[in-house]
């Protein structure tokens, strides 16, 4: 007799399978309910995950780059604020030095000298300058100091102009203790490393120029020039007040002349400024662009899933309703 | 008289009622015995001499139905060989590293290059340094971790090829004898049933293991073969034979000789070649895994850690390095030889130089691996060069084919998504693969199941009848007493 009868094991095998397929979909619907965001990431992407994993590197690197962008902006102000009293100092007493050498104005000459030695004790305390440990002219030596005590300088360039017979070889020798690579400062009492400082890393593709160190030619044309004037105050000629005199004009000479040097050291770090206020926006940008995409990816929209959870549990509870009812119907509970 | 055979006809009857009810009550009892198939009386009239004889009992058949079993018995065998590789693709996919696995493959490049960054913009700070030689070591690591992994699966599906090997085997020795009972059974007239209902479970085994054509023979044996047209029981049942390996290494292959395989009165019958005598069920998945897939992600990870060494060995990277010299990752202490490039990733390792557990120095990072001795601390011209080195687009030589120029976090990103892009395939193909089962199975059994109702429907007829096949004895004991009395 071929009817479709349909076995016990049967309609179980069936009422086990739906009802356990929509327990597992509404499980899942209430985890991204609560969450609010897939369950899966892999079924979400259809195993497509390469987008998502490089968003969220990306995310990952942008975190780093925001500090050391602090960072970097940090010690470019703190380069430029050191750079500008230098500059100030130096443009004041340029002028007022050719005045006074020129009016032979010994009285004048001799407080000019005495402010340039303090202007020189002013450079090498700048110069000396720290952000957050580091130090800012030292080159690649950022745990040292950059420059040695303006008194030790002084020391060593009395000593050179007392050994000279006039104030024009005096200039000269004073010139080239500061330039050459070799002689006096830059080997004894310059500080830092040879060797750039740090060039900082602030995004993807950007990185920060090394902030310029003491032996840049403009700091030691400034340097030099307050050296040579705060020689007068430190009793070089002493009985010469022509070559006094000459000695200072020189140094006013050599102070105007470094005033270009200082500008375009400073304009530069000014661009870096300029440039860092870019990147901290573009920064800000890229981040929350960075989260969007993330969000789109992995992101589910909580009523849909709270919509998605309520039909299958009313779906879910038919079943439990059927299941129950089917079982009850047998011939067994009518048989007497 | 006709009196006589009309009692010897009820009594017949009553026999057929009782043999009937009888079935009922073993019908009803395995309801729930999922391989049990349910037994249905053969009754078939009895003539003698042209004249009615009653009824005759012609045996217990068990329901059957060959084209739903057979339906069923291959996407049991589809569903075997789906969950093998889906399982066998989702624990790849776990090794590399799931999405949100802080330890998997692109989260740790991630905090690699990161910490390489922070390094970069701190130079002089020693922990900085720290952090981003300890984030190269959990690198290499992890590195390490997936190349294990990745032989472990190869091991295990090997152990399973023997066990299954050897169930198979088993069955088919079973199925043999079974066979034989059977034979006997219905020659001589007994109830073949149960042995039956225990060689369709064998059966059901083997097709798991490799997918069966079964086909019927005489006095009710069956014959077995594959799909592929392999005999596995043709009479005699084919005996397989295989050698496990305890332990397996990226160097042996199928290829090379060093891995066993599946043979039969000396031929091997298996390969990873597809058409092969064993190919469709778990069998077959586990001999794919073994010698396909699990390779195939060792290239993978073998060419991420060649990347990955490369880009640190390259020219210019590190001046410090003389040529030749192992960058920040080598081989197990030697730099990168392309001849023995496979099992690289497990051997992959941060260099010694610079790491303080090995009796190195961070400065060493920061300075140059050559360096003598270490240098200005606030130089990061090398560290630069390093972090470049990472985020560098280059074609990778191996392990990706067809890709183009990827970063370092490109490739390990590629890597997961190609396991990623697998195992949900795999996963989806075993999803429809067990509703289709689950579907064949139930339609098999509303065949072959029984149906509480049908049956007590059949007892209530059977009550019945025996109250009609008594009542007759008693009219006829009647007539004769009837008679007896004149």
């Amino acid at each position: 007799m071929q009817t479709n009868a349909v076995s016990d094991l049967a309609t179980g095998l069936r009422a086990r399978r739906d009802n356990a397929a929509l327990k597992a979909a509404l499980n899942r619907a209430a985890t991204e309910m609560t969450t609010g965001t897939v369950s899966d990431a892999v079924a979400a992407t259809g195993g497509q995950l390469a987008d998502l994993l490089d968003i969220e590197h990306r995310i990952a690197l942008t975190q780093r780059f925001g500090p050391a962008l602090a960072m970097a902006s940090r010690r470019l102000g703190a380069a430029q604020a050191a750079l500008s009293g230098i500059s100030a100092t130096a443009g004041q007493l340029a002028p007022d030095l050719i005045a006074a050498t020129g009016r032979g104005d010994v009285t004048a000459q001799a407080s000019l000298a005495a402010l340039a030695r303090t202007g020189l004790e002013a450079a090498v305390a700048a110069l000396n300058g720290r952000v957050a440990g580091q130090a800012l002219f030292a080159g690649a030596a950022t745990d040292a100091a950059a420059v040695d005590a303006a008194s030790a300088i002084l020391g060593d360039i009395g000593t050179i102009v007392s050994a000279q017979p006039d104030a024009a070889t005096a200039a000269a020798a004073v010139s080239a203790y500061f330039a050459d690579p070799a002689g006096g400062f830059q080997s004894a009492r310059y500080l830092g490393s040879q060797q750039p400082g740090p060039r900082m890393k602030v995004g993807e593709n950007e990185e920060f120029p090394a902030l310029p160190a003491a032996t840049d030619p403009a700091i030691l044309s400034v340097l030099e020039g307050f050296a040579l004037a705060a020689s007068v105050d430190g009793g070089a000629f002493a009985g010469a007040p022509d070559q006094r005199s000459a000695l200072l004009a020189a140094a006013g000479q050599k102070l105007l002349g470094a005033a270009d040097g200082l500008q375009s050291l400073r304009a530069g770090l000014g661009q870096s400024e300029g440039r860092a206020a870019e990147i901290e926006t573009g920064l800000a940008a890229s981040r929350h662009a960075l989260d969007l995409a993330r969000n789109e990816i992995l992101a589910i929209d909580q009523f849909d899933a709270a919509s998605r959870f309520e039909a299958l549990r009313g779906q879910l509870e038919t079943g439990y309703l059927a299941t129950a009812t089917v079982s009850r119907l047998s011939l067994a509970g009518y048989l007497r | 008289m006709s009196i006589s055979s009309a009692l010897a006809n009820a009594l017949t009857g009553l026999t057929a009622n009782s043999r009937m009810a009888e079935t009922v009550s073993t019908n009803l009892a395995n309801a729930l015995n999922e391989r049990f198939a349910k037994r249905d009386v053969v009754l078939s009239s009895v003539s003698l001499n042209g004249r009615g004889g009653g009824v005759r009992v012609d045996g217990v058949s068990r329901a059957a139905d060959p084209a739903a079993t057979g339906l069923r018995r291959a996407a049991d065998a589809s569903l075997a060989a789906g969950t093998a590789l889906a399982d066998a693709r989702g624990a790849l996919l776990g090794a590399f590293g799931r999405p949100d696995d802080p330890g998997g493959l692109p989260a740790r490049l991630s905090g690699f290059e990161t910490a390489m960054v922070a390094a970069s913009n701190n130079p002089g700070s020693a922990t900085h340094l720290v952090d981003a030689v300890e984030a190269a070591k959990r690198l290499a690591d992890t590195v390490n971790r997936i190349a294990a992994g990745i032989q472990t699966l190869r091991s295990d599906s090997d152990g399973e090829i023997a066990r299954q090997v050897e169930a198979l085997n088993r069955s088919l020795e079973e199925i043999e004898n079974l066979n034989r009972d059977i034979a006997v059974f219905s020659l001589t007239g007994r109830d073949t049933g149960a042995l039956e209902d225990r060689r369709a479970e064998l059966v059901d085994k083997v097709a798991r293991i490799v997918p069966v054509k079964t086909v019927r023979r005489e006095n009710n044996s069956v014959a077995l073969f594959t799909v592929n047209g392999g005999t596995l029981l043709n009479g005699k049942a084919s005996l397989f034979a295989f050698s496990a390996n305890p332990t397996i290494t990226e160097a042996m292959t199928v290829q090379n000789g060093a891995l066993g395989l599946v043979s039969l009165a000396g031929q091997p019958v298996g390969s990873n070649l597809p058409g092969h005598f064993l190919e469709g069920g778990s069998l077959g998945a586990h001999l794919q895994i073994r010698d396909a897939i699990a390779p195939r992600a060792t290239e993978l990870i073998d060419g991420f850690a060649r990347d990955l060494v490369g880009r640190f060995e390259a020219a210019g990277v590190d001046p410090t390095l003389p040529p030749g010299a192992p960058g920040l990752f080598t081989d197990a202490g030697a730099a990168f030889d392309p001849a023995l490039e496979t099992g690289l990733a497990g051997r992959l390792s941060v260099n010694a130089l610079a790491d303080p557990d090995a009796g190195g120095a961070v400065w060493q990072l920061r300075d140059g691996l050559g360096a003598a001795v270490p240098g200005p601390v606030g130089n990061n011209a090398i560290l630069l060069s390093l972090t470049a080195a990472l985020a560098e687009h280059a074609v990778p030589a191996s392990g990706l084919p067809s890709a183009g120029a990827l970063s370092a976090a490109e490739f390990a990103a590629a890597a997961v998504s190609a396991m990623a892009s697998a195992a949900h395939e795999a996963e989806n193909e075993q999803i429809a693969g067990a509703a289709r089962a689950g579907a064949l199975r139930e339609a098999e059994l509303a065949v072959l199941g029984v149906d509480s109702d049908a049956e007590l429907q059949n007892l209530i007829m059977v009550e019945q009848n025996y109250a009609a096949n008594a009542r007759v004895i008693a009219a006829a004991d009647g007539m004769l007493q009837k008679l007896l009395e004149m």
